[in-house]
């Protein structure tokens, strides 16, 4: 699968500028709510029209404002995924997915085959109503397979399930759609991780980074794209002198690495280490208020030293860990390893 | 007997005919507006619930000057062997009419209720716009369509004022029940009015329990979210 897609499109927020090219990889479009994510996979389908710009398939033009090419949706072969399924109220199982398949000669054999291979058997008469999350996802993926996608667009697929069923849809849904690339829309970072090669960041229509996902995490390009990556002790910072900076809103300096040229510094809230010793890049530190989930507790903490009470940073750590630091009563250091520092 | 009871016989056939005629009518008039470029469709709103808004009589009179001998289209149709001014036929029409706007708009209500995410979904899966309407819009639109036919049926029963204007009140020919209701009542002959009155309030009723009916089975079937 070879996906080219470069529009433009007014919207009465703000403007959609994307360009991206796809080839055979997973990618998950992240950014938060309203920041023109399903418009995107809307265009490319066909369902809504860019102002401007060309999208290529597989060397088949779908859109083409220049040459005046805009494919219907129902000649793009371009598969979605709406985010209530939206299946058809008043057919069957074996209906919902039996409309989807052009070819009639083979269609009972072929529904059989999707019935099967998505785990239906026994729902086959149903009506989507009465049909469990889960159970409509699948009906709605096997429906879309149905219809031989070049492309397979999810909006938000996994936001309508809950709990154990969303992670067991997670693992599964790769192997549903086996050999069949996707575009992912989702708000969720856990989600766009597990499930693509590349992940996309965009706000307000605007494509912040687009990169691999490990890369990406690990090397956030720009502030904006780091937080909507999660990252959430940021400050203003200067370089003082080489391998140094000064971050006057958390009142310390740092050692840090690299970068000639630093503007603002930022540390995942996972890579901040609160401990009883002291070590490089380590200062007093009183913990303010603590967050407790499962198996981790998230630590919001001031520095001693800093003059601007109010600065709130976070740490993440194992809950057990937590504890024991708790327990020995000595005085707590909180620690930014230098190589973890973000620098932009 | 037979003759006394021919207001009825008229009244029925000339609502069962309008009705079948504004059923397919309103339905393929909402499908064809839905389509158009919002402005476009704004006029063609207007002037499809127009007849709704005249009031009958005024509809009436301008059916007559449309349809009489004296305008293009009479002369036109009077060459053709149709004179359908003052004859059964000028019943149907001003039924369907009167009916047409209450078919469109409820029509048009229900198809744009249909949830636009399952019609576009349809489009994704490559199903054409003639399967879309009719295996996906039309059922999904059913109960309303069924109300849009209730309410149409109701309407051309009811039927007075064009229908007098246009077609006239021959005994045995264009008088149906609400005209010679009139008619007897003008005459002194209230039995025969009380007649007819109960005959239409039956009828009416019949309606009434045969939509409910419908919009009890179709929530049990599940079909309505």
């Amino acid at each position: 699968m070879k996906l080219s897609v470069e529009i433009e499109k007014k919207l009465p927020q703000f403007t959609l500028d994307i360009r991206l090219t796809v080839d055979r990889e997973n990618i998950s479009i992240l950014g938060p709510s309203g920041s023109g994510k399903s418009m995107v996979l809307k265009c490319i389908a066909g369902i809504e029209k860019p102002d401007r710009g060309r999208i290529v398939l597989n060397d088949r033009v779908l859109f083409d404002l220049e040459q005046g090419i805009d494919l219907p949706p129902e000649q793009r072969k371009v598969g979605y995924l709406f985010q209530n399924y939206a299946l058809f109220p008043h057919m069957t199982v074996t209906d919902n997915i039996g409309i989807a398949i052009p070819d009639s000669w083979n269609r009972k054999k072929r529904i059989h085959e999707l019935i099967e291979k998505f785990h239906l058997q026994g729902l086959e008469e149903a009506y989507p109503l009465q049909l469990s999350g889960g159970e409509q996802q699948r009906v709605a993926l096997a429906r879309m397979l149905a219809a031989g996608p070049e492309l397979i667009l999810l909006d938000e697929p996994f936001s309508a399930l809950d709990g154990i069923l969303r992670e067991q849809m997670q693992q599964i849904l790769p192997g549903l759609l086996h050999g069949n690339n996707y575009l992912m829309v989702t708000h969720d970072m856990d989600e766009a991780y597990r499930l693509s090669d590349k992940i996309l960041v965009m706000e307000r229509g605007k494509m912040l980074a687009f990169d691999d996902r490990k890369r990406l995490f690990e090397y956030p390009p720009n502030l904006a794209a780091a937080r909507i990556l999660g990252l959430r002790n940021v400050s203003e910072a200067r370089l003082v002198r080489e391998n140094m900076i000064m971050v006057p809103q958390w009142g310390c300096l740092l050692e840090c690495r690299g970068k000639q040229k630093v503007s603002h510094v930022g540390i995942r809230s996972q890579h901040v280490l609160i401990s009883s010793s002291p070590g490089v890049n380590s200062f007093k530190c009183v913990i303010v208020r603590t967050l407790e989930d499962r198996f981790t507790a998230t630590l919001f903490f001031q520095l001693l030293l800093s003059r601007t009470k109010e600065m709130l940073l976070q740490a993440v750590m194992d809950k057990n860990r937590w504890e024991s630091v708790q327990k020995s009563g000595k005085t707590l250091f909180a620690c930014f390893p230098p190589d973890k520092l973000l620098l932009f | 007997m037979t003759f006394e009871l021919m207001p009825f016989w008229i009244s029925l056939k000339t609502t069962m005919v309008s009705t079948i005629i504004v059923f397919f009518l309103g339905i393929a008039a909402a499908r064809w507006s839905m389509y158009l470029p919002p402005r476009t469709r704004g006029i063609m709103d207007a002037l499809f619930t127009f007849p709704m808004i005249l009031p009958p009589t005024v509809l009436g009179f301008f059916l007559l000057l449309l349809l009489g001998n004296s305008s293009p289209l009479g002369q036109m149709l009077k060459g053709l062997g149709l004179q359908p001014i003052f004859s059964w036929t000028a019943t149907v029409i001003s039924g369907t009419m009167v009916a047409f706007p209450l078919m469109y708009r409820t029509a048009r209500g229900a198809f744009e209720q249909v949830d636009r995410t399952v019609i576009d979904v349809a489009r994704t899966l490559g199903l054409s716009k003639r399967v879309i309407f009719m295996k996906i819009m039309l059922p999904l639109s059913m109960p309303g369509l069924m109300a849009g036919t209730v309410l149409s049926f109701s309407r051309t029963l009811g039927e007075f004022g064009a229908t007098l204007m246009i077609a006239g009140n021959i005994p045995g020919k264009t008088q149906t029940l609400p005209i010679a209701i009139f008619f007897a009542v003008e005459g002194g002959d209230m039995k025969t009015a009380l007649t007819w009155v109960g005959l239409i309030m039956l009828m009416s009723l019949i309606c009434m329990v045969l939509q409910g009916l419908w919009s009890y089975r179709s929530k049990a079937v599940g079909l309505r979210r």
